[in-house]
């Protein structure tokens, strides 16, 4: 008990000595939950930019012009309407006035404008059907240019209850991100910078047990990593209105099996090289699509149809839907169970199979 | 017999690092293991360490072999690699008395380690700060901790200027009267096997070229020391900057 206790009081002071760590545990997550949320919240204005040739149907609709956009070669005029109502939330409507085809492709092109509007009385709307933003900005440019077509077939409620809204789904997903770094990075990527220093060579010359060492890693990550959620969802309740509606407990465990698989998996990538360059890459490899695949962002059941089942097993997966289902809906025993059980396999796979392949040499 | 190793043979793909090494240490012998960068010598240590597994060969400490009574030859031990780092963000006391947990040993013990490796008024330093002597020497405090039977350092002075070299010999030189340890001392600097060992055991591509008494080697060859009688036996030099 002594070794572990040491073990784990030197994590913590290498830990809580390291500038970055204020950075990494405190700001980093605040920083990306406040920031993120932000950009989805629907409290604030939201601007919809569409490019139109002429700006006589701008006129028409009581847009006011702005100043004109002078950027990198490109000059064009903008127009602007402010709309707001208790349903859609407020709206801030962008034209620019591409007055030649170049321009409108070069509108395109800086991501200024996600939508053409083409023609003067029967609009033809121009967007990438795959483009949620450009889908979005179609529904809400066509009532407003097509005053005639009753308003009223296109509406457009905004979700605004607790709950609902994209940044409850973000926030869970943003914590079970972090976890995941935090154990590649805090213990996986530990373990190879420290081989690499020939420290793990010279600790098992000792009478440590090696399960102690990483042991003590993951438990010190576990440790900070509680911090690390508590700010984030104390960020989020302040700023986000954020509130977890099931059980404390509930959530707990979820975390703790997360630790417990992604630790496995930090043990397992972090077993054998000795270069940091190659263990920044083996872990950025494992971490990187997991953000992309497993539903951190939006959900996974997007993909086709074919790969969505599948996905759900992944680690990070499980986590994410594991804490939003906590964290939203409440469920507490039902759905929580198995995923529990797979990341328990998990952790004891890549444990057994990360143990088998360890170099401490 | 402390410590006892025979035929050793180990090769790394197609490098044939050990070609039947053996080696007897007393107890009690301060017995330099010198020769130029390649000879094996780190290979032959930390095969005796338990670190790496020979391709064929006995490895016997105090009668104990790595395979049975790992853990007895662990309490006997003391040893410092070639080159470590310990933890960055931790002070040297914190370092030490981590290692003392690993072989149950008290606070006590610790303090008087500081101050027999001369380190009282750094114990507060984070570890990233130490010079390379300071770092040799917390590594020596290490290895000391479990007042071990057998010390095997791995080139402890390599890269240190004349200073810091000096204060490690002299904290091995009061080992040496107290009498208590043998020591095995990887090296490539002549001057440091002169000054603190009495058998000079010469290692050269995996091979024992010499082991007698610095004397006798002295003497049987005719040349002044033994950097000559290196370069005598093998026409290479021992080390390029062996002028200490
Ligand atoms: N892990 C290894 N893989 C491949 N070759 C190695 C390894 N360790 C040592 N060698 C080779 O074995 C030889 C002896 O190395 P070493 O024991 O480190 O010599 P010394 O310590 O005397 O400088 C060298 O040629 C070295 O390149
Ligand atoms: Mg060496």
């Amino acid at each position: 008990m002594t070794v572990l206790f040491r073990l784990m009081g030197i994590h913590f002071k290498e830990i809580y000595r390291s500038p970055e760590i204020l950075f990494w545990v405190v700001f980093f997550p605040s920083l990306l939950t406040i920031g993120l949320g932000y950009a989805f919240n629907q409290k604030n204005e939201e601007t919809i930019s569409f490019a139109v040739a002429k700006e006589n149907i701008l006129e028409e609709r009581g847009f006011k012009p702005l100043a004109p956009l002078d950027q990198d070669g490109l000059l064009v005029e903008r127009w602007e309407k402010k709309t707001s109502d208790s349903t859609a939330g407020k709206l801030r409507f962008v034209g620019y006035i591409a007055s030649q085809e170049s321009d409108e492709k070069i509108l395109l092109k800086r991501g200024m404008v996600q939508l053409l509007v083409k023609g003067e009385k029967d609009f033809a709307y121009h967007y990438d059907l795959r483009n949620q933003n450009a889908k979005l900005a179609f529904y809400l440019v066509r009532p407003l240019l097509e005053q005639s077509k009753a308003e009223d077939d296109n509406r457009i409620v905004s979700l605004l209850v607790p709950g609902t809204r994209y940044v409850d789904y973000l926030i869970p997903g943003l914590i079970s991100m972090n976890l995941m770094m935090s154990c590649l990075w805090g213990v996986g990527y530990a373990l190879i910078e420290k081989r690499s220093r020939r420290l793990l060579r010279r600790l098992i010359a000792t009478p440590m047990r090696k399960w102690q060492f990483l042991l003590s890693l993951i438990a010190i990550r576990w440790l900070f990593g509680l911090l690390n959620v508590s700010i984030l969802l104390t960020v989020s309740y302040f700023v986000f209105d954020f509130k977890l509606v099931g059980s404390l407990f509930a959530f707990l465990l979820i975390y703790t099996g997360a630790f417990f698989a992604f630790g496995g998996f930090a043990i397992l990538l972090g077993s054998r090289t000795s270069n940091p360059e190659t263990g920044s890459g083996l872990i950025n490899s494992f971490t990187s699509p997991m953000v992309i695949i497993c539903g951190v962002f939006f959900s996974y059941q997007n993909f086709p149809d074919w790969i969505a089942p599948p996905l759900k097993f992944l680690p990070l997966s499980l986590v994410t839907d594991a804490l939003r289902l906590i964290a939203l809906e409440g469920v507490t025993w039902g759905f929580l169970s198995w995923r529990l059980l797979v990341l328990g396999i998990f952790g004891v796979a890549t444990l057994i199979l990360g143990n088998k392949i360890f170099k401490w040499n | 017999m402390l410590l006892s190793i025979k035929n050793i043979h180990k090769t790394f793909k197609t490098v044939k690092a050990l070609r039947g090494v053996s080696l007897d240490l007393q107890r009690g012998e301060f017995v330099a293991l010198l020769g130029p960068n390649g000879a094996g010598k780190t290979t032959l240590v930390e095969i005796i360490e338990g670190l790496q597994k020979p391709d064929s060969g006995d490895v016997h400490i105090n009668g104990m072999t790595w395979k049975k009574n790992f853990k007895d030859i662990q309490k006997i031990l003391g040893l410092s690699l070639q080159e470590t780092f310990f933890f960055d963000r931790c002070t040297v006391f914190e370092v030490l008395r981590l290692f003392a947990s690993f072989f149950k040993v008290r606070d006590e013990v610790v303090e008087k380690i500081l101050t027999r490796i001369g380190m009282q008024d750094k114990r507060n330093a984070y570890s990233m700060t130490l010079s390379g002597g300071q770092r040799q020497r917390l590594a020596l405090g290490i290895a000391l901790l479990n007042d071990p039977e057998l010390l095997i350092l791995d080139e402890p002075t390599t890269g240190l200027d004349p200073k810091a070299r000096r204060e490690i010999w002299d904290i091995l030189q009061e080992l040496k009267d107290a009498g208590n340890t043998t020591l095995l001392l990887t090296t490539h600097y002549m001057e440091e096997a002169e000054v603190l060992c009495e058998r000079i055991v010469l290692l050269d591509q995996g091979h024992i070229l010499k082991d007698q008494s610095l004397e006798s080697l002295l003497l049987e060859s005719g040349h002044k020391d033994l950097n000559e009688i290196f370069l005598n036996m093998t026409g290479r030099r021992l080390s390029d900057d062996s002028v200490v």
